[in-house]
């Protein structure tokens, strides 16, 4: 397994320009590459692979210069969205590809990797009869069958329902820790994201925005994608905020927070408004949906929308109650970075 | 009653269209197949039943012979078929459309290709290019080609110097054959490579194959099916021309890889019996071509449906 590094990577594409990025993965680690549709994440993926030629910057794998190489020589496996299995091949005869490619005749590896991923079931069949969770596993034990020096996946795990999708993360998972492969995978779904990968880069427009540990990028958002990407509830931009303020006065120490992009927290409990209710904020119910523990609430505070949690001793709220809510300070973060603001 | 109105409602919404589509449909395919039939029961005046059929011929039309009881209409396309003009002119034609098939496949794959998978300047101008062959009358193609290819022109004496004459040879029936027809294989692999998923063929590429590997493995098995469906068109298209052989290659004599007798392809010599005999000399004779033409056209579709093309290995259409 080898190291990976990009420096000022740049692509030109037709008038959109990516980068410079500044990329680094090591064997038995990964990398999730976010950011709004149009950001760059894809052709990312493709500059590395070789399917997109780079204007600027290096790519070394252990110090060997790749950024000229033809894709076939570089190692790098690329899964692009749609999986881009053979439909006129059975899932073992996928598999088998990266095998024939190479001459080596025996089947021995092929047969445990069918084995390993669960493929045995479904192993006759052509990709078209068969469920995305079973071609995902077919995606994934063929790039395993390559000797992928780096593994560069394109949205993992999209079409997949919750439950299945778990399974399939722990074969992700397993490829990158057990197998020490080098990954890195474009995804809009936290959860693979943040299971999978140790450390994030997140693109906006072409650019870097974020570039860092996992946790960091949960613990401080740099933007408004970023946040809501990290599971804040609410994300205001500054005027929101600022209007809030306005509205609300107990809101205000909260709105002096906010940074150039606005701020960003995680749902507060709300509960019926004690009496006298003087020091805590107030917002309107707009509508409530069932939730595990309670009821999660649209409200509104000065005309701005707030989401809450209501815990379910109460009795659920209808819609025009006040309710009062909590919220401390150190819920907040600000965020420091304009843009990214596309829900 | 409410419930009733929009029943009847629901009734014409969706039964109303449908019926009409129907009739509609089953008009146009009337008007495609009744003329046929009139051609192939077409009996001539005067003509009944024999009591003992002629004896089966060894020919090209061999197994359209009909055996002892077949019906008059019948017994009298076997006997157009055997007629050994039609047997030289029908051979001759399946031939020349050989050399048409095989020199518009080895040319507008390959076109198509680029049209499918590159963007280049001039694009438009290329795609115009194919199509045109499709709009201009033939008759029109024809005379182009003629003066092309006349002897006192720069490529037509080439033409004469490298042994390639077109005038009234295989090689002018062949030439307006491509003419003609090439286009359909050009448009044809263009769509089928344009439908082969480019995600596949790159993932081929990273897993470790060559542009040449990804197409020998994934562009082309994937596409093969819509090629060769392109190929059954493009090989009707060309042995069912009439307007540019009328100009360059009315009778073909003996050239290059033909050598037989003086002849015509078929449509020519169906013309030229029309001409000289009417419908009674010519019914006949072009049922027989329709028959063996629908006949060789249907073996074609079962066998690809089947998916045992003889040169398509089993498993490698999708």
């Amino acid at each position: 397994m080898s190291a990976w590094s990009a420096e000022g990577l740049v692509v030109d594409r037709g008038g959109f320009r990516l980068g410079p990025v500044n990329l680094e993965v090591r064997p038995g680690e990964s990398i999730a590459v976010l950011g709004r549709s149009g950001a760059g994440k894809t052709t990312l993926l493709r500059a590395l692979a070789g399917l997109e030629p780079m204007v600027r910057g290096s790519l070394r794998r252990d110090g060997e210069s790749m950024g000229r190489r033809a894709p076939e020589r570089r190692g790098a496996v690329y899964v692009p969205p749609g999986l881009g299995l053979f439909p006129h091949r059975t899932a073992r005869q996928n598999l088998r590809y990266p095998l024939e490619l190479r001459g080596a005749g025996d089947d021995r590896r092929l047969d445990e990797v069918i084995e390993r991923f669960g493929i045995t079931p479904f192993a006759h069949r052509r990709p078209s009869t068969l469920s995305e969770g079973e071609k995902e596993r077919v995606a994934a034990g063929r790039a395993l069958l390559a000797d992928p020096g780096l593994l560069l996946w394109d949205e993992p795990l999209t079409s997949i329902d919750p439950a299945a999708r778990r399974d399939l993360l722990e074969v992700l998972t397993e490829v990158v820790r057990t197998d020490h492969v080098p990954t890195v995978v474009v995804t809009h779904d936290s959860e693979t994201a943040f299971t999978l990968a140790d450390r994030c880069l997140v693109l906006d427009g072409g650019s870097t925005v974020f570039a860092g540990q996992t946790d960091d990028l949960v613990r401080s958002p740099p933007d408004a994608f970023a946040a809501r990407f990290s599971g804040f509830e609410n994300v205001w931009t500054v005027a929101e905020a600022e209007l809030a303020g306005r509205a609300c006065p107990p809101l205000r120490p909260l709105v002096a927070r906010a940074g150039a992009g606005g701020l960003c927290f995680p749902a507060p409990s709300a509960f019926p408004p004690p009496s006298p209710h003087a020091d805590l904020p107030l917002a309107t119910v707009r509508r409530l949906a069932p939730a595990p523990s309670g009821y999660t609430v649209d409200a509104v505070v000065g005309g701005i929308g707030i989401r809450l949690r209501w815990d379910r001793t109460h009795g659920p709220p209808r819609g025009g109650d006040p309710v009062a809510f909590g919220i401390s300070l150190d819920e907040i973060r600000s965020l420091g970075r304009t843009g990214g603001g596309g829900s | 009653m409410t419930s009733t109105l929009s029943e009847t409602g629901a009734r014409l919404a969706h039964g109303a269209p449908r019926a009409v589509a129907i009739v509609l449909s089953a008009s146009l395919l009337i008007l495609f197949v009744l003329p046929i039939v009139a051609l192939v029961t077409y009996v001539p005046p005067g003509t009944s039943a024999p009591s003992v059929p002629p004896p089966p011929r060894a020919g090209a039309l061999a197994p359209l012979w009909p055996g002892p009881g077949a019906p008059t209409w019948l017994v009298e396309i076997a006997k157009a078929a055997g007629d050994p003009g039609a047997e030289t002119a029908l051979s001759f034609t399946l031939f020349a459309s050989g050399i048409a098939l095989a020199v518009s496949f080895v040319l507008g794959v390959p076109l198509g290709y680029l049209l499918a998978r590159h963007r280049f300047p001039g694009r438009s101008l290329v795609e115009a290019a194919v199509a045109l062959p499709v709009v201009v009358p033939h008759l029109v193609a024809g005379l182009a080609l003629l003066l092309l290819f006349q002897p006192q022109s720069p490529i037509g004496s080439l033409a004469i110097q490298l042994g390639v004459p077109v005038f009234g040879t295989i090689w002018g029936v062949a030439l307006v054959m491509i003419y003609v027809s090439a286009p359909y294989t050009v448009l044809a692999s263009e769509l089928s490579f344009r439908a082969v998923d480019a995600g596949a063929v790159e993932a081929a590429r990273t897993l470790g194959a060559s542009p040449a590997q990804a197409f020998q493995h994934v562009t082309l098995p994937l596409a093969l099916r819509g090629i060769l469906a392109g190929g059954i068109l493009t090989w009707a298209r060309a042995v069912s021309e009439i307007g540019g052989f009328l100009i360059l290659a009315y009778s073909v004599y003996p050239s290059g890889p033909y050598q037989g007798p003086v002849t015509s392809t078929l449509s020519v010599y169906l013309y030229n019996l029309y001409q000289i005999e009417g419908i009674v000399g010519v019914a006949s004779t072009a049922s027989a071509f329709l028959l063996l033409a629908f006949g060789i056209f249907l073996a074609v579709r079962l066998l690809e449906r089947w998916g045992r093309l003889p040169w398509a290995p089993r498993g490698l259409l999708p």
